[in-house]
């Protein structure tokens, strides 16, 4: 009895001396703080910010995972010792994929497997082709390479998909799963063939920049694979090709024309783009294109015209550097910049873009007329302070830095069509006219509604060069949306307008417009601090002018009393 | 313990006062603003980037709120220590935690103040282009954030030494090294204590609302980093009592 009084006391002692111990109490907090943080990161609730929701998922991507017929299975192969340089974006992809797999409702089963703790995981992913990925890290000492796994495989009925290496696809890897979860739940063949012209454009990286569609073709792998080349000057294109891309023919043979014809004509598609000119970069002018191609192409609603849009107001400057360290832009009025307002926000192409380039473009004219149930779109068009150079078109940067110092007549001033989507019932173009030679199962008429998108230019999607090429990524995706739109798979267009560059760009902008802005954030936190402090100061004064009258008054009072 | 509000806002008003009663608080304001403003439009240039964002211009922040911050707090408690006025203020019915309190706040409305005197960027990017507003607002939220922690323990280290430089000093290493232990090459230093460390850092968290992600983990990273280094200002000022 005694003891356990003595117990009991004892305890108490104890007790009050941690009460009254602000030690105690202060590592308790110091535990508690780490503690609360540690449960904090297994529950937490994370949203995007960005108008623009580029870490948020699509309502496109959503849908597609909640409709899918089975459910879909990714294994995460991920090493759990990541150089710490790597820390931080790992714990993006870890947070996204875990964001991916709840916002399926169930549809998508997700594992995080780490090969470097299982031997049979290893061999699993050893099977499954997913090797480990170099990443570079700084050592204490020396500068190393670590192996590490960062991929993932997705399972769908039978068929699996590895994406090896996510941590550099990570930027695009919401469009990426959706994708590929997308082409194994609907397997539907895709083929998009570029029509073989003897022309200068090739999806090689070539000596000039200008002609390579090298970017675009490596963009399309993910979901459409490469481009395959079509040449039609000795068959008939296969119906095999879901979309034909032709890029800028300089001239075409009557036996390609039937083949592009009859492919039309069979409810073929096609992406058109081409000027009405042809650019010589030797010499940097551009000459009318053969008036045969554009004929050819006027037979489907589609009049490229032999000109070139200038416009004074939407443009990329040219960037010319004027020593190792400088460089100043000078007015290029020959790139057009075309800003949403000018691309029609009602069709899924052009909708949601912030920016397209089209570089050195034709005016183009949209003709129904020639159409049967013609449903035309105008995608994209110039500033009403643009007009057309038919004749003496010079390209060269020196020759058009002054160009808009003599603008022509207000009259001459109007926007130009750049981009337009025509669908409907197509006529021949060899409708009265002689077939060629050894042609077969000739079709007059479209059989089924047709569609054709064109652009007034083929640079819009060729490699180029700074700054145009900062627009690259908008211009490639406002052809991948194409392609979507055509292949009817319209919810793939809003995850993949996800890849959009992450910041719209700065449009031109006037060298006063430019100095009224550094005017305007130096001068003005100036005024307002300094006109606050003489706001402030004054009434000071005046509070304490008060106070003093006030007492002296008071004292003089009292002084008067006092007598 | 019960708070009094209108104690803490007898101590806010004489601190907020001490700052903008003189015109060094003013100078002070100026400056930051031309240097900051230097730096988003000119390092690199904002005509050359080309782009419709902030980006630059909260990075450019974490590094001007080791100097800023540590500015605005040296002379919370080291010039009351200096000039004796502490005894003063300790004698006078207020709490310990209203005290603290008082000054904190008086603390972050000046940065508020300062940070206010930046918004003529975004606008001026939003006359010329259309930025992501959203991605702005994080972007100032993160830095308000940022800067509420780093006030915390700027107050905090000032309650040690009655010199001014001396606690700003000390508040530029403690805000470097809370900077610096979520970047990579510290990080190597640590071994397994890694990924501790850079859970830790005040940046690994920032660096994520600066993006536009609004994490609750990092939200309440920042509001417990707070409420320790005030915990650990009054246990301090409560043992010394």
């Amino acid at each position: 009895m005694t003891q356990s009084k003595t117990m009991i006391e004892t305890m108490n002692k104890i007790i009050n001396k941690f009460q009254n111990s602000r030690k105690v109490t202060l590592m308790l907090a110091l535990a508690l703080f780490v503690l609360v943080n540690w449960l904090n990161y297994g529950f937490y609730v994370r949203f995007d910010l960005s108008a623009s929701g580029r870490y948020r998922l699509t309502g496109a991507s959503k849908d597609i995972l909640r409709n899918l017929p089975e459910k879909v299975t990714i294994e995460a192969y991920f090493s759990k010792d990541i150089s710490e340089a790597y820390m931080q974006p790992v714990k993006q992809l870890r947070d996204f994929l875990e964001e991916y797999a709840s916002s399926s409702h169930g549809r998508v089963h997700l594992l995080f497997l780490n090969p470097d703790e299982d031997e049979k995981i290893m061999q699993k992913a050893r099977s499954l082709g997913i090797q480990p990925m170099p990443i570079g890290s700084v050592d204490r000492k020396k500068q190393e390479v670590s192996r590490v796994f960062l991929s993932l495989a997705l399972y769908y009925e039978d068929k699996t998909q590895v994406i090896p290496d996510i941590l550099r696809q990570s930027q695009a890897l919401e469009y990426f799963l959706t994708a590929n979860i997308y082409k194994m739940a609907h397997p539907t063949e895709r083929n998009i063939g570029l029509l073989e012209t003897g022309g200068e454009f090739a999806t090689t990286s070539g000596d000039n920049p200008f002609h390579s569609l090298e970017i675009l073709d490596k963009s399309m792998q993910t979901f459409y694979g490469n481009m395959i080349s079509v040449k039609a000057d000795a068959e008939e294109i296969s119906d095999n090709i879901s979309v034909l891309f032709i890029v800028s023919p300089h001239k075409l043979t009557e036996m390609e024309k039937y083949h592009i014809d009859q492919f039309i004509m069979r409810g073929g598609k096609v992406i058109l783009a081409s000027g009405g000119v042809d650019i010589n970069f030797n010499n940097l002018v551009a000459t009318p294109k053969e008036k045969d191609v554009l004929e050819f192409f006027s037979n489907y609603g589609i009049a490229i015209h032999p000109d070139m849009v200038y416009d004074s107001k939407n443009y990329i400057p040219f960037r010319q550097p004027v020593n190792m360290l400088q460089m100043i832009e000078i007015p290029y009025p020959v790139w057009l910049a075309i800003p949403s307002e000018s691309l029609n926000q009602g069709s899924l192409l052009t909708k949601n873009f912030k920016y397209l380039v089209f570089p050195w473009a034709s005016s183009i004219t949209p003709d129904s007329s020639k159409i049967q149930d013609p449903k035309i779109t105008v995608l994209a068009s110039s500033s009403s302070r643009s007009w057309l150079k038919t004749e003496g078109i010079a390209i060269n940067p020196e020759m058009l830095k002054n160009s808009l110092d003599n603008l022509p007549p207000d009259s001459e001033m109007k926007p130009a069509v750049l981009a337009c989507d025509i669908e409907g019932k197509f006529t021949s173009y060899f409708a009265g006219r002689k077939l060629p030679a050894g042609t077969k199962n000739y079709v007059p008429k479209s059989e089924h509604p047709g569609r054709i998108v064109v652009v007034s230019t083929p640079f819009a999607f060729t490699n180029n060069i700074q700054p145009v090429s900062l627009a690259q990524n908008m211009n490639i995706n406002f052809f991948l949306s194409t392609l979507d739109v055509m292949h009817g798979l319209d919810e793939l267009v809003k995850s993949r307008n996800r890849i959009q560059t992450e910041n719209p760009m700065i449009g031109p902008v006037d060298m006063w417009m430019k100095n009224l802005m550094v005017i305007f954030n130096f001068m003005l936190p100036l005024i307002f601090i300094s006109g606050y402090a003489v706001l402030r100061f004054m009434t000071r004064n005046r509070l304490s002018k008060k106070v003093y009258s006030a007492m002296s008054g008071a004292g003089v009072k009292e002084g008067e009393s006092n007598a | 313990m019960s708070l009094s509000w209108s104690n803490i806002r007898t101590i806010y008003n004489r601190e907020i006062n001490n700052y903008f009663n003189t015109p060094i608080g003013y100078v002070f304001l100026i400056i930051f603003s031309l240097f900051i403003n230097f730096l988003f439009l000119y390092l690199p240039n904002f005509w050359d980037v080309n782009s419709a964002s902030m980006e630059n211009f909260f990075s450019w922040m974490r590094i001007v709120y080791m100097f800023l911050i540590p500015a605005i707090t040296m002379r919370l408690w080291a010039e009351e220590k200096k000039t004796g006025t502490i005894e003063v203020i300790f004698t006078m019915p207020y709490q310990t935690a209203e005290t603290i309190l008082g000054k904190y706040l008086s603390a972050l409305s000046f940065l508020g103040f300062a940070l206010c005197s930046t918004i003529f960027i975004p606008i001026s990017i939003g006359t010329i282009s259309s930025p992501d507003w959203m991605l702005i607002i994080g972007g100032y939220l993160g830095l308000t954030l940022l800067g509420a922690a780093y006030i915390a323990m700027g107050l905090f280290i000032s309650w040690f030494t009655q010199d001014q430089i001396i606690a700003f000093l000390i508040t530029i290493a403690a805000c470097f090294l809370f900077f610096i232990m979520g970047y990579p090459s510290f990080l190597q230093l640590m071994g397994i204590l890694g990924p501790l460390m850079a859970y830790a850092s005040v940046s690994w968290h920032y660096d994520s609302l600066a993006r536009g992600m609004f994490d609750t983990r990092d939200i309440f990273y920042f509001l417990t980093f707070i409420g320790i280094f005030m915990y650990m200002n009054y246990f301090a000022i409560e043992n010394k009592k």
